[in-house]
């Protein structure tokens, strides 16, 4: 006991009641749980059964907070008028009948009356939210009577003829001195708990998840576009959106009485689940069924294969899907005409992308260095991620030794957003040209290099190119070329083409470079890098081999290029010289 | 920790129809358990469950007449995923919907549509398959026969071992009062009894109830009201000091609030979205039985005088 038992009567001597041990009251509280548990659940039943679904649909919502606290409320009122109507009625609730026990008044040793029992209850109840506590008095106070009981003036006996002694010294004091250590810290837990609560209102860090997100669509299509699924479809091929939002705008086009945009649904989920490709196959064929007049309907002829491009471009698709293709095909000039007019917040690093890629592809080097700076500063932290990656690994391209020093790479360490494997490469190879690769930096790329084991091995023959023989590495990379796909094929590509040697190796170079039906700026440049390599290890024939791969409007392109640049073009037997405007 | 103490009961010479009961139940659930469940293709995912959910609300939808809806309805108003779950959910257990759900003509994505309804059939097929669908009772079932072999089956080992156990208390304790007959026409009787209140009382579902646990609350509640004067010991547990653990003496009657007012509560808190894998209505059925049971035992029939081991007290 803390303090000292201002309601404790004096003379205790001579009563005739005995006091009812703890263990009976614990196994007399046991029983009424038992008893009272079942009830008390048929109470609230109606309010749990709402509480219930409220809580799968609708989580964070003010009403199920307000059913819980309803639900608790009737539950507690339940206990404190069952407590009170046994206690009133038989001196005992059920568990201390069973145990022979009762519950009766200090003085006069009746019955409590109904407000005694009832004031008994709700402290009773009061003392569960202090962690149940003040039950502890039960066993240091003198006559076993703990707040609850001190405040009716109750005291619980035995009908046994073998009654409690009471507390043994050394048990008042352990629990005094437990009641001290709980007091200090639950009085520390709610000073500091407040305190934090009063400096956060301040700050105004309160934001309720309704502010953000609230909306079942895709946050990045605007919410006053006209064909929604366009947009998110333009988002997710300009990597500014990612499937889920594809996949919600599809299925709400479905699902909604207008079906004015059904091919665009069917046309959405055929690029998303392009993995399939029997499904894909499926969805495509399904949207010229659907509205054969539509735009959604040339796009799919043109992903069948069944068109060679698009005749109009008005759809935000059309024109994303347009820019791609003008990219594969390497008409610079007409990318940089048809990004002028994208004008979505959303594609605003997609726009920059491709604006400094066409600089850089047409040798404008400071322009593109300049629109890179610009952007840097504008940029949200994954399309600066993407934005300096390719620039580090363009610049390292055209110098790769331990003096060259990319703003581009050193943009990438302050980079915090997830990785990529174009940021592990650029950052990767950054580290090669310096010819410095240090055991952390390798690190933070462990858990992608488990993900792609074929960028682990590339990985690994860059960082081991020391010690490996060049054999070695042009077989590892010749593997890697045939076996993998995407980012790594190409990557490896490149090394391959700069560490070639053999004629077997210059051979399948060119074998590769010739499957690979894009005309992109990275095509371009590998075919360059072969050409130069081939003229410049005496290799005539081969030279004119990769000549020849470029189509006139290409080499006419770097003729301006070296033009601009004040070089020249290796001379080539075969390839056909053009005058430059 | 209480649980009921029954000795001396559990003897094969004072319950033997108790024992064979349960050995039917266990030989049966043996010869019947299906532990391979079918592939659940249709509602592994939560986006199915979406779809389905929409399906679900136009089949809703039109049953509704255009007269009965309000002018301020907006069905293209996005609903959450969360709620699409909840009517998803509540699709499944509508047998008229998922029955007519194959010819029904939904509108949406076609090809979802048609792979939806290509997987429902998938999964109805196997599911009549099962053995707990073909012996289990069913809402909408015709066969007679299952009223009575539902009792016998079981759901997986927890089901069978927890009604198995309170069977061999309460049923040799029934059986001791009683008798063999008494007991298997109170366990027979009040199992149908137990289906019946299914039927009522539960919503439609697809899934098929199984368990003793109808003929078992007739069996606690007959020993309850044609005992209700006996109290039975209880075993009780809450630490190992001395005066924490022992036996306590309990009326019998203490069976209704810890056992039948737990049901009707939880079925009431049950929605009907959701639904529970228990069956409250069967517990309630079986228990309504039980108390008439045992009241026409009380005045009926003279109980047996052999008595239980444990001395009646007060």
């Amino acid at each position: 006991m803390v303090f000292r038992d201002l309601s404790e009567t004096e003379n205790k001597k001579g009563s005739s009641l005995k006091l009812a041990s703890v263990s009976d009251r614990l196994v007399a509280f046991a029983i009424d749980v038992f008893i009272f548990s079942p009830v008390i659940q048929l109470a609230v039943a109606p309010v749990m059964k709402k509480i219930e679904v409220m809580s799968i649909a609708a989580p964070d919502s003010m009403e199920l907070i307000t059913l819980m606290a309803v639900a608790g409320a009737l539950g507690l009122l339940s206990v404190v008028a069952l407590q009170t109507f046994f206690v009133a009625t038989w001196a005992a609730t059920p568990g201390k009948l069973f145990l022979k026990l009762r519950v009766l008044a200090i003085d006069g040793q009746k019955k409590l009356s109904i407000a005694q029992a009832a004031l008994r209850s709700l402290i009773w109840v009061f003392e569960i939210f202090f962690f149940f506590l003040p039950f502890l008095e039960v066993l240091s106070q003198r006559h076993r009577r703990p707040l609850h009981d001190r405040a009716s003036e109750s005291v619980v006996v035995t009908l046994k003829a073998q009654g409690d002694e009471g507390p043994h010294p050394l048990e008042t004091q352990f629990v005094r001195q437990v009641l001290i250590v709980c007091a200090v810290f639950v009085s520390s837990w709610v000073f500091f708990g407040v305190a934090r609560v009063y400096r956060l209102s301040l700050v105004g860090n309160f934001k309720k998840s309704e502010l953000i997100g609230n909306s079942t669509l895709c946050p990045q299509v605007d919410t006053d576009s006209p064909n929604r699924v366009d947009e998110a479809l333009a988002l997710y091929l300009a990597k500014s959106a990612n499937e889920d939002c594809v996949m919600v705008e599809a299925d709400f086009a479905f699902w909604a009485t207008d079906s004015g945009n059904k091919a665009w649904g069917y046309l959405a989920k055929a690029v998303v689940l392009r993995e399939d490709h029997k499904l894909a196959d499926v969805y495509l064929k399904k949207v010229c069924q659907e509205n054969a007049q539509s735009e959604a309907c040339e796009i799919s002829k043109l992903l069948q294969e069944k068109s060679p491009g698009l005749k109009a471009a008005e759809s935000l698709t059309a024109r994303v899907l347009r820019i791609e293709q003008l990219d594969r095909q390497g008409a610079f000039a007409d990318v940089a005409k048809e990004i002028q007019n994208l004008d979505h917040p959303s594609l605003v690093g997609y726009r920059i992308r491709h604006q400094i890629g066409s600089f850089w592809a047409n040798h404008n080097l400071d322009q593109a260095r300049g629109a890179f700076q610009v952007a840097i500063a504008a940029l949200g932290p994954i399309s600066k991620r993407d934005i300096s990656s390719w620039m580090c690994l363009e610049e390292l391209a055209l110098e790769c030794s331990p003096s060259s020093s990319a703003r581009a790479c050193s943009e990438i360490k302050k980079v915090n957003s997830e990785t990529n494997l174009e940021t592990a490469w650029a950052q990767i190879k950054s580290q090669a040209c310096q010819r410095h690769f240090s055991e952390p930096g390798l690190t933070r790329y462990h858990d992608l290099m488990r993900t792609y084991p074929d960028f682990a091995t590339l990985v690994q023959v860059v960082v081991e190119s020391d010690s490996r023989s060049l054999a070695q590495r042009e077989q590892t990379l010749r593997n890697l070329v045939v076996s993998s796909r995407g980012f790594v094929q190409s990557a490896a590509l490149s090394e391959w083409i700069e560490t070639a040697q053999t004629e077997k190796s210059w051979a399948e170079i060119q074998t590769e470079l010739k499957k690979i039906k894009r005309r992109d700026w990275v095509w371009q440049r590998q075919v360059k890098t072969a050409w130069e390599k081939a003229v410049a290890t005496g290799r005539g024939e081969k030279s004119n081999a990769f000549a020849k791969m470029l189509d006139e409007k290409v080499q006419n392109h770097w003729g301006v290029i070296e033009r601009a640049a004040g070089a020249r073009l290796p001379a080539s037997t075969s390839a056909p010289k053009k005058e430059g405007p | 920790m209480i649980i009921p103490w029954l000795r001396g009961l559990m003897s094969w010479s004072r319950a033997p129809l108790t024992w064979t009961l349960i050995a039917i139940n266990v030989v049966i659930f043996l010869m019947t358990y299906d532990a391979s469940r079918p592939r659940q293709t249709l509602f592994s995912t939560s986006e199915e469950i979406v779809r389905t959910g929409h399906l679900y609300q136009q089949y809703l939808d039109a049953k509704v007449k255009p007269s009965d809806l309000d002018e301020a309805d907006d069905k293209d108003k996005p609903v959450s995923k969360d709620q699409w779950i909840l009517i998803g959910s509540r699709s499944l257990r509508d047998p008229d919907f998922l029955k007519n759900a194959k010819s029904f003509n939904f509108h949406g994505d076609d090809i979802a549509i048609s792979q939806w309804k290509t997987n429902l059939e998938k999964f109805q097929s196997e599911l009549e398959r099962k053995n707990s669908h073909v012996l289990g009772l069913l809402t909408d079932s015709h066969r007679p026969l299952t009223w009575i072999t539902y009792q016998f089956m079981h759901a997986g080992w927890i089901h069978l071992f927890s009604n198995m156990m309170l069977f061999l208390i309460f049923g040799a304790a029934l059986e001791a009062i009683a008798g063999s007959y008494v007991l298997v026409i109170v366990y027979l009787l009040g199992g149908i009894a137990g289906g019946l209140g299914f039927m009522l009382l539960s919503p439609q579902t697809l899934a098929p109830m199984i368990g003793a646990s109808g003929s078992l609350s007739a069996v606690m509640a007959a020993y309850a009201v044609a005992e209700k004067k006996r109290r039975v010991a209880f075993f009780y547990f809450l630490s190992p000091m001395q005066g924490y653990y022992g036996q306590i003496f309990l009326p019998t009657l203490m069976i209704f609030p810890l056992c039948f007012v737990a049901d009707v509560a939880s079925y009431l808190a049950t929605p009907i979205e959701l639904g529970s894998g228990v069956a409250y209505t069967a517990h309630l059925g079986g228990m309504v039985f039980g108390v008439a049971a045992g009241l026409i035992l009380r005045r009926t029939q003279p109980l047996r005088s052999q008595r239980l081991s444990q001395p009646s007290v007060h």
